[in-house]
């Protein structure tokens, strides 16, 4: 075993950003551990797209790019397994890199089982401690870092969080290999049948500059209008985390994080009773200026914040309001 | 990697078809953190124990999927020490017929791939048309048994689902949702394993009193030594606090201070409305 095998995601035609990373990742680890870097894509059958893949994918620190051109048109999870784990079994890397998307959900353990190989997902972090590779993940809701070691003789099947890597730039010239299909790819599998865009919201998350976002801590949805209010007052868009959503207090157009809105243009991200799930902190982490506000002082929200409270959202709320009823006009607003 | 060969115990007959949904009782911090003297996990005797959150919503699909269909069987199986009767009870209470618990002393502390290899062997006992998972535990979060479990059994699997519907004999459609909002609508061969997402649902509340009237309900206990034999995927060798990237300027004061604080800042960044 040598080297790192790299499993390229795309959808609908196109590379996910979590490719770049996960290259990235893989010219960090072959540094560290030796051999080569390969990409593999499982390119969708009777089309060019696997071949206009394998040429994005090949960057800077790449040796080689696998082109599987007899992939399923959409992505399966069990479909990709099979082929993934048939080529890793050929070329015996040490690690393989997967994404820790919805995609590589579906994918990551399979490969693991497939190949009798180590798994740890949503890592975070990697490092090789005496050629030893360690990777650090979260727990409790992020609030435990846990770092993870792997039998030895055995492949390890890493899945990685996004936005957690650097990724890979630069012009490469890797060398692009062709690998035919094989009769044993082919399990059973699941059944295509449409992409479902989301609606267009009634505003749009992603063009405001400051935010109001509400997690659990505000208890129920009786409590919503009040926080509208106050959103509106203060010229802010109202936003929530996922929990709020699932429940059905805000549509899920107002959900911020990685299967929600991407605060793109904010600069003020004000966030009331959120605790900072990994999936929330990918929607606003990278915002300039964030106050947060939790009664759990441990909430890993506070890592991501410039300021931070430790209280009850009500308390700040009420002061808040307070505070805007009592003189609004030295604040100018309306 | 194969299912676990568990011993055997009493199955029902299917009289029409069985659900079968993997249950966890997960591990919740409460506000006194802290590592344990091995210092690979937390210290457990500050845990408070709980349902997991997804596994709630996919025992909530499995439940409404029987009620619409007007027939079939939905047994839980859980992989934990005895206290983790708990959650069989509570979705017992929930409606679901029967409860296999799989343990060994051994298993604490156990990967994904080892958990998977415990529930699949129930799986070759159960032999269900189609299995759900949460998409992921609330402590640990690998989002790995489900895809393991589906390699290990060869089915069909989509992780992250948020809706299915089934007619009890034909695919089961399953819509996954994508990053950035997007879904993606599959059907699936049955037998087959969907992971589900929070959100899916509004899972049921089990009362107290329906807890208790569902102690009477079958709950069987199988011995899970035979999960073991494979060795360990990944072990934890070291459990922290983690370093933050950038922390939070903590404000001072009571709320009326820190509310004036927050307007200055709000002023200062985004200025006047």
């Amino acid at each position: 075993m040598s080297g790192v095998l790299v499993i390229a995601e795309h959808r609908r035609g196109k590379l996910r950003p979590v490719t770049g990373e996960l290259i990235g990742a893989g010219v960090s680890l072959t540094a560290a551990i030796g051999g080569p870097l390969t990409v593999l894509v499982v390119g969708p059958h009777g089309t060019d797209v696997a071949a206009e893949l394998a040429a994005s994918v090949s960057v800077a620190g790449v040796q080689r790019v696998l082109v599987v051109a007899s992939g399923p048109e959409h992505f399966d999870a069990a479909t990709c397994a099979a082929i993934a784990a048939r080529v890793a079994s050929d070329e015996q890397p040490r690690a393989i890199l997967v994404g820790h998307t919805v995609d590589g959900m579906g994918l990551g353990a399979a490969l693991a089982v497939g190949l009798g190989a180590g798994l740890a997902a949503d890592v975070f972090a990697l490092a090789v401690n005496d050629g030893e590779i360690i990777a650090t993940r979260g727990g409790y809701g992020g609030k435990i870092a846990l770092d993870i070691e792997f039998p030895p003789g055995r492949p390890i099947v890493l899945c990685l969080r996004g936005a957690s890597f650097r990724p890979a730039l630069g012009e490469g010239s890797a060398e692009i290999v062709a690998i035919e299909a094989s009769p044993d790819d082919a399990p059973v599998s699941s059944q295509h049948i449409e992409y479902r865009d989301t609606p267009a919201a009634g505003f749009d998350l992603a063009k405001s500059e400051f935010v109001i976002a509400v997690g659990r801590g505000v208890g129920d949805a009786t409590h919503l209008a009040r926080f509208q209010a106050l959103a509106e007052k203060l010229g802010a868009s109202l936003a929530c985390s996922r929990p709020v959503a699932d429940a059905g207090w805000l549509p899920k157009s107002h959900q911020i994080g990685q299967s929600g809105a991407v605060a793109e243009a904010c600069k003020l991200y004000l966030a009331l009773g959120i605790s900072g799930a990994v999936q929330h902190l990918a929607g606003m982490k990278h915002v300039e200026t964030v106050i947060a506000v939790n009664t759990d002082g441990a909430a890993p929200i506070f890592g991501y914040a410039t300021y931070g409270a430790c209280m009850d959202l009500f308390e700040f709320t009420d002061a808040l309001e307070n505070l805007l009823a009592s003189d609004p006009a030295a604040f100018g607003r309306s | 990697m194969t299912p676990a060969a568990l011993p055997d115990y009493d199955v029902p007959d299917k009289a029409s078809f069985r659900m079968m949904v993997a249950v966890k009782q997960v591990g919740r911090l409460r506000d006194d953190v802290a590592i344990a003297d091995d210092g690979r996990d937390v210290d457990a005797s500050r845990l408070d124990y709980a349902l997991n959150e997804w596994d709630d919503s996919a025992l909530e699909e499995a439940l409404r999927l029987v009620e619409r269909l007007g027939g079939g069987e939905v047994v839980a199986v859980t992989v934990g020490p005895e206290r983790a009767d708990e959650v069989l009870h509570r979705v017992l209470a929930k409606g679901a017929q029967r409860a296999v618990r799989v343990w060994h002393d051994d298993l604490a502390g156990a990967d994904a791939i080892t958990i998977a290899r415990a529930l699949a062997g129930i799986a070759r006992h159960e032999r269900p048309d189609v299995i759900l998972t949460g998409a992921q535990s609330a402590d640990q979060a690998q989002g790995a048994t489900g895809a393991a479990l589906a390699r290990m059994l060869n089915l069909p699997h989509v992780g992250v689902a948020v809706a299915l519907d089934w007619d009890g004999a034909g695919p089961l459609m399953v819509v996954r949702e994508l990053e950035d909002g997007g879904h993606h609508r599959v059907a699936l061969p049955t037998p087959a394993l969907a992971s589900v997402q929070t959100g899916a649902n509004q899972p049921r509340y089990a009362t107290m009193r329906m807890i208790k009237a569902a102690r009477a309900k079958p709950l069987v206990f199988v011995e899970g030594g035979a999960a073991l034999d494979r060795g360990a995927f990944g072990r934890v060798v070291r459990a922290y606090l983690p370093r933050v990237d950038r922390g939070a300027e903590m404000l001072a004061g009571d709320a009326d201070e820190v509310a004036a604080r927050v307007d200055e800042i709000i002023r200062e960044t985004v200025g006047d409305r």
